[in-house]
């Protein structure tokens, strides 16, 4: 169990190096000077070579990489070029939104789980053609239609009809403890951008959780306790559930990790400001420090989750051996 | 099970990149632990897959999808960027958009006019061109340099496999949308960046399942018995490891396709999609979304739908041929 | 079928029937439309304000202030020796705020500003401005250690290039302290316009010593000055609070309001839903939705009023003076190609198709409202059948190449510009770039090779009001690059640099403006409009203005009931 946490972070950092090699590759060849864009108008030529030495945009880019990893080791992500603050505060005062809506997103992507239990038990009955359908067909939505839709409908229009105000339609409230809603409203600006961003994923956890449903009840020891005689009732639900669940628990573990570099749209439409719109804004600036220090962050909580998740995993389901 | 346990859990990451519309490789839950019973003959996956309705209308949507779109692709050339479509789809006239909202659906506009006053069938219709290659030449993209790599990390196994499988877990780790942005602002906006963006990131998954596919088989007797016939690696790997291994690599293909065309449409909501005067769903779709509230639905509507009904025509698609091939569903 | 010449006399008479109902109607409608746009009753003190910014600004303290949301606060927290007003006529002109007067030598290189007595810091410094502190504040705001983006507002005083940062380690030596009340200030080169320059939020004098106490991190996110309202809390991506300067020296423009709560929200479409939630009391509206909001009934019944306010900025297209095919280079059929082009530019559909008729057509580069502003300035308005001829004497055309930068509305301007051109018989392909790599292309497009820029959009908005803004910085030969025009032509020069020279404002208005006329000749550009920004308030305020210059004074708002 040791010596695979310790290989597995082994494999973790190389991980982690390795993209911020290929983040530091792509700031390099982007096209787009980012003294030039820093200058603003009216700038002369001297005044953006002075901004270049400024930021350091003249050295190597070797140099660069090797002064930021520097920093990293050492806790310190840079300060962005833009916003004259460090690019750690940042990281720090956006991703509790972030997590947030990850959290939110995943529990209703869960919905899932129940229909896609069903889905296995019906197979290709009226209920399960129907859900499904449904379910693929909000899959195929873009997340900004959807999103800009809700907004319209549940944020304004539902509100207009009823005349309370229910979900608010932007940004996000205060928080307690870093990421803790702190108010009613704030808990309500989750919902929007959660829906929209979960509502989606509902058809793939779905479908996985059916697939996953139907090998537990063709397994062998299903068979076996079916053969004992035992009620379909028990069968079902005191086997078969807790064995098909685990796997979709994981898959939403990880989309949880990964919801937290890639939640642009629905940040964007929603004025949501997390680490995707973040980031994201940084590309559009070349603020190169910003989109460094984001995407590792976003890698790391990525990679840490999958880590968790495959732990947890064998921890739950003796089935499972870590080791080749 | 025999390969590696904990890759298990995190193959599916793929299809959570879908949470952004993103999707290079799609959701699969691969089967490494493919028995040699996989290699079902067609008629039986035929058989299987024919009980199956949505898989079905999946099917139809998706045949549809690509005679309409091969048509637009010889037609494109042909008619100098026109295409094959009742009205010029870039010509402009302002008389049926009087106010720059366009002019709402009719007899000779059956999907309505944009802001333009040019023809949102027209447009559509040349748009499946785009859709069509994105999701072909982006997955295929992807899917070459996975089909080269993945079975040689696979078979020699060692330092080659780890070399590999770890620049694959650093293409799964970036976070998507990201990379996916990053790319298209070193390339810049266009069409073939598009197909370049999506399929580099796109390999990292068939090479997985493959990798996988061929762990499982290369033990197998056949493959064995090519080897002490003295089969070059080659040969074994593409004429006897290969062909048993695709079910799950044909899936993935379905449901990267739906996968690409919704990415497609996210890097245009971006504004780092398709540039004009080509049109593309996605693209419609982002220019027209502000004049939905303004009256003008029928700008937005069309191309949503399209693009919704085929990737629900790709994904359903796909989850039907998974059921119909992968062993452990069998009933 | 109506036979028109029998009916002629009923025709007429029912035109005049017509004319007299309509104006018995519009005189109803408009005091309808009067009464809830009057103010009604004095403005009170109290209440809070919603307002909203469509960006996180990158900066809102008087160093590093850039873009038109940091501005918004800077104006309302911090202030300069001069402000900007609205005249009569709708222009803006530079009034004095914290100098009580000034004047200047006869060719204008040594100005000297009186200050106001009983000027003060806002708490917590609470001390007296002294005219050391602006001595100190423009030091601080040309340090290059600071970099300011901004700071070549301050470029002409001597001791600071061209960057506007200080020329060696001995600061701005052109400014001087002659006692606590009068100002001295030294420029490198003549230039009239020199006083109205410095109403731009990085001439504002700001409390160095204070802001050395607590170090610049600290001071850049609770900014302090002299104005009327005071930074509360900026939380980043959220809002910015604002409240009200309780101490204010400038008791005649003290604040109403307590309290203006400023939301930062990006996208359009979502400021307009909170505003119709009763959210905002102020909203940009999302394109293509102008007509909509005119129509609704709140704006009809007087609730809210929705208005395309008039700014001072010029959306314009570029050309590349050095290619080889629309520039210089090219000679006379370069000239030819750049007049058929700006001949058939179809401004007339990209304002009422795409701006849905809220810009105003552009005829020059000078936008309406900049003081002596005169319409027609450009020889070349849209006329598509001289276009057509030009381009018919010019033989075979290559495909030319226009690019904007990657944006919506861009887009849409591109496509319909493009249509008028192809018209007229010139083929255009349209390229796109995001705004970095667009800004680099420009720059490397200098050296005027065969696949630099040729046409291009460009935007420029007033950082002061004045003609000089629009002229020197954009044409001036030592400055056309930083607009990528590479424009060059030595009488425009000498008719700018002479302007500058001027201290009669008649005689200088002249110059300026036959430099404009004489530039537009030569057809760098082709002014497409001049922006005006269509805004929808809530009439529960009271004293609503979005000025020229952006900015909206929070100080003149009230809360009416």
């Amino acid at each position: 169990m040791l010596t695979y946490i310790v290989r597995r972070l082994l494999q973790l950092f190389i991980v982690l190096f390795g993209v911020s090699i290929i983040t530091f590759v792509m700031l390099y060849v982007i096209p787009g000077d980012p003294a030039r864009m820093l200058a603003g108008k009216n700038a002369t030529e001297e005044k953006i070579q002075e901004i270049r030495v400024q930021k350091g945009l003249d050295k190597p880019i070797y140099i660069q990489y090797g002064k930021w990893l520097g920093g990293v080791l050492q806790g310190d992500l840079g300060e962005s070029y833009y916003l004259q603050q460090s690019v750690g505060s940042m990281i720090v005062e956006n991703a509790p939104n972030t997590i947030q809506l990850a959290l939110a997103a995943v529990l209703i992507e869960l919905l899932g789980v129940p229909l896609g239990i069903y889905s296995a038990l019906r197979q290709y009955s009226f209920w399960d053609t129907t859900l499904t359908t449904a379910a693929l067909i909000v899959w195929g939505i873009p997340v900004f239609v959807l999103g800009v839709f809700m907004q319209w409908f549940f944020g304004l229009k539902l509100d207009q009809w009823l005349g309370v105000d229910i979900f608010p339609l932007t940004g996000a409230g205060d928080n307690v403890l870093w990421v803790i809603p702190a108010s009613w409203e704030s808990l309500m600006s989750l919902v929007l951008p959660a829906v929209t961003l979960g509502v989606i994923e509902v058809a793939y956890i779905s479908y996985m959780q059916r697939a996953s449903m139907l090998e537990v009840i063709r397994s062998d020891y299903i068979r076996t306790a079916r053969a004992k005689g035992l009620s379909e009732r028990v069968v079902v639900g005191k086997h078969a559930l807790k064995n098909a669940v685990i796997p979709v628990m994981t898959i939403a573990g990880i989309d949880l990790g990964a919801l937290l570099g890639g939640a642009i749209l629905t940040e964007t439409v929603f004025a949501r400001p997390g680490i995707g719109l973040m980031i994201y804004e940084a590309i559009g600036r070349r603020d190169a420090p910003v989109i460094a220090g984001g995407v590792l962050f976003a890698t790391v909580v990525y990679v840490f989750a999958n880590l968790f998740v495959d732990l947890g995993y064998a921890a739950v389901d003796p089935r499972i051996r870590l080791e080749e | 099970m025999a390969s590696d346990e904990h890759d298990r859990g995190r193959e599916p990451v793929t299809g959570l990149t879908e949470v952004e519309g993103a999707a290079a490789g799609a959701a699969v839950a691969a089967a490494p632990a493919a028995a040699p019973k996989v290699l079902s003959p067609w008629s039986d996956t035929w058989r299987r897959l024919k009980k199956n309705k949505l898989a079905l209308i999946g099917l139809g949507i998706i045949a549809v999808f690509i005679v309409v779109g091969i048509v637009q692709v010889i037609a494109y050339p042909l008619t100098d960027g026109r295409g094959l479509t009742p009205y010029d789809p870039n010509a402009e006239n302002y008389s049926l958009s009087p106010t720059g909202h366009g002019s709402s659906p009719s007899l000779s506009h059956p999907m309505g006019t944009d802001y333009l006053g040019r023809d949102i069938l027209s447009r559509a219709l040349v748009a499946t061109r785009i859709s069509l290659l994105v999701g072909v030449i982006a997955v295929a993209i992807g899917l070459i340099i996975g089909l080269i790599l993945g079975p040689i990390s696979g078979y020699y196994g060692g330092f080659v496999d780890t070399v590999i499988m770890r620049l694959a877990d650093i293409f799964f780790a970036y976070p998507y949308i990201l990379f996916v942005l990053l790319i298209m602002t070193v390339l810049g906006p266009g069409f073939v960046n598009v197909f370049l963006a999506i399929g580099i990131l796109g390999w990292a998954s068939f090479a997985r399942i493959v990798r996988g596919q061929v762990l499982s088989v290369k033990s197998m007797e056949y493959v064995e018995a090519a080897r002490a016939q003295g089969a070059s690696d080659l040969r074994i790997i593409f004429r006897h490891v290969l062909p048993n291994s695709m079910a799950p690599v044909y899936v993935t293909i379905a449901m990267s396709v739906g996968g690409a065309i919704v990415t497609e449409a996210a890097m245009s909501f971006l504004g780092i999609g398709v540039q004009p005067p080509n049109a593309s769903w996605g693209k419609m779709i982002s220019d027209y979304l502000n004049y939905l509230f303004a009256g003008s639905w029928w700008m937005v509507l069309f191309p949503s739908v399209l693009l919704t009904v085929t990737v629900f025509g790709f994904i359903s698609f796909g989850n039907g041929l998974r059921d119909a091939t992968d062993p452990r569903l069998k009933e | 079928m109506i036979n028109l010449r029998k009916n002629w006399r009923s025709l007429m008479l029912l035109a005049v029937l017509l004319v007299a109902v309509s104006l018995v109607f519009a005189a109803c409608g408009e005091e309808e439309e009067a009464a809830p746009e009057g103010e009604e009753g004095t403005p009170k003190p109290g209440g809070v304000y919603n307002y909203v910014l469509s960006a996180n600004p990158t900066a809102i303290d008087a160093v590093g202030v850039q873009e038109s949301e940091g501005w918004q606060i800077a104006h309302n927290t911090l202030e300069g020796l001069v402000t900007y007003v609205q005249d009569e006529s709708g222009g803006m002109v530079a009034e004095p705020k914290i100098a009580e007067s000034w004047e200047s030598n006869d060719d204008a290189t040594v100005w000297t500003f009186h200050l106001k007595k009983g000027v003060m810091f806002q708490a917590p410094v609470s001390r007296e401005v002294v005219a050391q502190d602006f001595v100190d504040s423009w030091n601080r705001a040309t340090d290059p250690a600071n970099g300011s983006y901004t700071s070549y507002v301050l470029a002409p005083i001597k001791g600071c290039t061209d960057s506007g940062y200080w020329e060696g380690k001995k600061g701005l030596t052109g400014v001087r302290a002659v006692d606590d009340s009068t100002l001295e200030v030294t420029l490198r080169y003549p230039f009239a316009e020199f006083a109205q320059t410095l109403g731009h939020p990085v001439a504002s004098v700001t409390p160095v010593d204070y802001i050395e106490k607590i170090g610049a991190k600290a001071y850049n996110r609770k900014p302090v000055g002299t104005g009327p309202f005071m930074v509360k809390e900026w939380k980043n991506n959220r809002y910015i609070d604002l409240v009200k300067n309780p101490d204010y020296w400038d008791k005649e423009n003290a604040a109403y309001l307590d309290e203006v709560h400023c939301a930062i929200i990006t996208e359009s479409s979502t400021q307009w839903l909170e505003f119709q939630k009763g959210k905002l009391d102020y909203s940009t509206v999302p394109p293509g939705q102008v007509k909509t909001v005119e129509g609704m009934p709140e704006v009809k019944n007087g609730e809210w009023t929705a208005k395309a306010w008039p700014t001072l900025s010029t959306y314009f297209y570029g050309f590349n003076m050095n290619n080889p095919v629309v520039g210089a280079p090219a000679g006379d059929k370069g000239l030819q190609i750049r007049k058929a082009m700006a001949l058939s530019a179809d401004t007339q559909h990209v304002i009422s198709i795409v701006g849905e008729g809220v810009p105003l057509p552009a005829t020059g580069i000078v936008p309406e409202g900049i003081p002596g502003y005169k319409a027609g300035q450009s020889p070349y308005a849209y006329d598509p059948e001289a276009a057509k001829e030009t381009v018919a004497g010019l033989g075979k055309l290559p495909t030319l190449r226009v690019w904007y930068n990657t944006d919506e509305g861009h887009q849409k301007i591109a496509e319909v510009l493009q249509a008028g051109w192809k018209a007229a018989g010139l083929n255009v392909e349209l390229e796109n770039f995001e705004w970095g790599a667009y800004l680099d292309k420009l720059a490397k497009s200098q050296k005027g090779d065969e696949s630099s820029a040729q046409i291009f959009r460009m935007g420029w908005i007033a950082d002061y009001p004045s003609l000089d803004n629009f002229l020197y910085p954009l044409f001036h030969s030592s400055q056309s690059a930083t607009m990528y025009t590479f424009y060059n032509n030595p009488e425009f020069d000498d008719l700018v640099v002479q302007a500058r020279q001027t201290t009669d404002a008649t005689q200088r208005t002249n110059l300026y403006l036959q430099a404009e006329k004489l530039m537009l000749q030569d057809a760098p550009i082709i002014p497409i409009y001049y922006y005006r920004d269509f805004r929808v308030t809530n009439n529960r305020i009271g004293g609503f203005v979005h000025d020229p210059m952006y900015q909206t004074h929070f100080w003149e708002l009230w809360v009416k009931e």
